[in-house]
């Protein structure tokens, strides 16, 4: 734990930041179930009713969405699940690229920024980049059990994103 | 000779089912023009549709037609709403009814509202992977018309009789498979309406008529023929379908003299055969087009397979038309 909290200050440090931006950039979200054009675009509609989303690239062939995030505009991922799966399908697997520079850490190894809480259940340490890809793991996004993965931690909240720095 | 023709059509038919489950990159469609899925509608979408059965009876057509709003209360409840005209049936009974003229073939009526159709269904189970799902859904349908009809076999989505229904669906997709078992039950109401005699100067008599109560079932069968892979909404998607769909009913119970000292309930072995228990499946090739992932008509024709409806006559021309609107 105080591994990973060392390593993200490390990242925080080396990546740098710019003060203005959104700390999400793009989302990625898999979808399944999705069968038909006219389902995708129902999934489409659903998500372009999310004021934070600027646009929606939708893969036909691989049922995925791409999001891109308005500046300046906090995301909103569980509004993200729930509109896949109001629109009738479901959540596969969802994906951001979060700048590292605007999570701050706090007292309970718990990484605060404009778009929640998060906690980070691998090292993100990768090369000084600032704009890293995480996972979102669990409920809603997938069905990857969180708990048997992390710490007990004041983290393990319902409000906590878990997620997952991809190397 | 028959049995090598036999083996012939069951070659090709296997040799088709292994065709259409094989390709990659495309998907099944469950978009059944005569069945509805046990997927719902998105939450708050409205949907559009204007449908129509048509057949030839005796040099005139028969048309039964209905608009529909859909709604998506939440992501698994669907409702539907169904306004319903036709010029398959009058307001009264045919004269001499049921001894004679039952069904009546050949009469005029003319085109009129007939009623109402409510239908609501809930998906309440869903498995849903990669580009396949099995869903599960339950549904419940009231139809109200005030219309006479002279079959012992009920409907409610066309308005032929009223009554209350439900059921259950079962939608399993798999790469380029899409197959829906529908099984449901209807309890009709029973309509009560004028026969005129058949002598003249008296005046017509009343007569109640308790339609069968009835099973249905129905399996559908959707392949989505184009595009070989999808790139854009604009691609128009040509789907295929196979729709097999029935009903075991039993027999209807006609009271005559209604209201009179000389009331009295008529014994089915005097009923004529539409009047009967009975039962029969129907099979309804059918095809699709859905332009800009929205605008969708559908188009299928209805032909006896096991037995016969006597409600309609054969072949039944269905036309479809929808459309979405994302509140």
């Amino acid at each position: 734990m105080k591994t990973i909290q060392c390593l993200f200050i490390i990242w925080v440090f080396l990546a740098g930041g710019t003060a203005a931006q959104a700390q999400t950039q793009k989302v990625s979200v898999s979808i399944s179930g999705l069968t038909c054009s006219q389902c995708s675009r129902s999934v489409e509609m659903q998500l372009k009713k999310l004021a934070f989303i600027q646009s929606v690239e939708m893969d036909l062939k691989n049922t995925t969405a791409v999001l891109n995030i308005r500046s300046n505009a906090r995301t909103d991922f569980r509004a993200i699940a729930r509109a896949v799966t109001d629109a009738g399908f479901s959540v596969a697997g969802l994906e951001a690229s979060m700048y590292a520079s605007q999570l701050k850490i706090d007292n309970n190894g718990c990484m605060q920024s404009a778009d929640g809480r998060f906690y980070i259940v691998n090292s993100p340490l990768t090369s000084g980049r600032d704009l890293v890809t995480f996972e979102f793991l669990g409920k809603p996004f997938n069905s990857f059990k969180v708990k048997q993965q992390s710490p007990s931690t004041p983290c393990q909240k319902n409000a906590t994103y878990f997620i997952k720095a991809r190397q | 000779m028959p049995e090598k023709r036999y083996l012939f059509y069951k070659s090709a038919a296997v040799a088709a089912a292994l065709y259409f489950l094989s390709g990659p990159g495309c998907y099944a469609q469950e978009l059944y023009p005569l069945h509805e899925p046990a997927s719902t509608l998105g939450k708050n979408t409205l949907g559009v549709r204007m449908f129509s059965e048509t057949y030839n009876e005796i040099n005139q057509l028969r048309n039964m037609s209905a608009l529909r709003l859909m709604y998506g209360v939440t992501p698994k409840l669907t409702v539907l709403a169904t306004a319903i005209g036709s010029n398959h049936h009058g307001k009264k009974f045919p004269q001499d009814y049921p001894f004679h003229n039952t069904p009546e073939r050949g009469a005029k009526y003319p085109f009129r509202f007939n009623g109402g159709h409510l239908y609501a269904k809930y998906r309440f189970l869903t498995l849903d992977n990669k580009n396949t799902h099995f869903r599960m859904a339950v549904y419940g349908e009231g139809t109200y018309v005030n219309t006479s009809h002279h079959e012992a076999e009920p409907n409610l989505m066309m308005g032929d009789t009223k009554g209350i229904g439900g059921g259950l669906i079962a939608t399993y997709l798999y790469r380029k498979l899409a197959a829906s078992l529908t099984v449901g039950y209807i309890h009709p109401f029973a309509h009560t309406g004028p026969s005129p005699d058949v002598s003249a100067g008296i005046d017509d008599t009343y007569v109640r008529t308790q339609y069968g109560q009835s099973l249905t079932y129905g399996l559908s069968v959707g392949y989505l023929l184009l595009p070989k892979t999808y790139s854009s909404y604009r691609q128009t998607n040509l789907n295929v379908y196979l729709e097999l769909h029935g009903k075991r009913y039993e027999d209807a119970l006609v009271t005559l003299l209604l209201n009179t000292p000389s009331e009295y309930v008529l014994s089915p072995l005097r009923y004529p055969d539409a009047l009967r228990r009975g039962g029969y499946l129907d099979i309804s090739p059918g095809i699709q087009a859905i332009i800009n992932s929205n605008l969708r008509i559908d188009l299928s024709t209805t032909f006896p397979l096991l037995g016969f409806s006597w409600a309609r006559l054969y072949p039944v021309f269905t036309v479809g038309v929808q459309y979405y609107f994302y509140l």
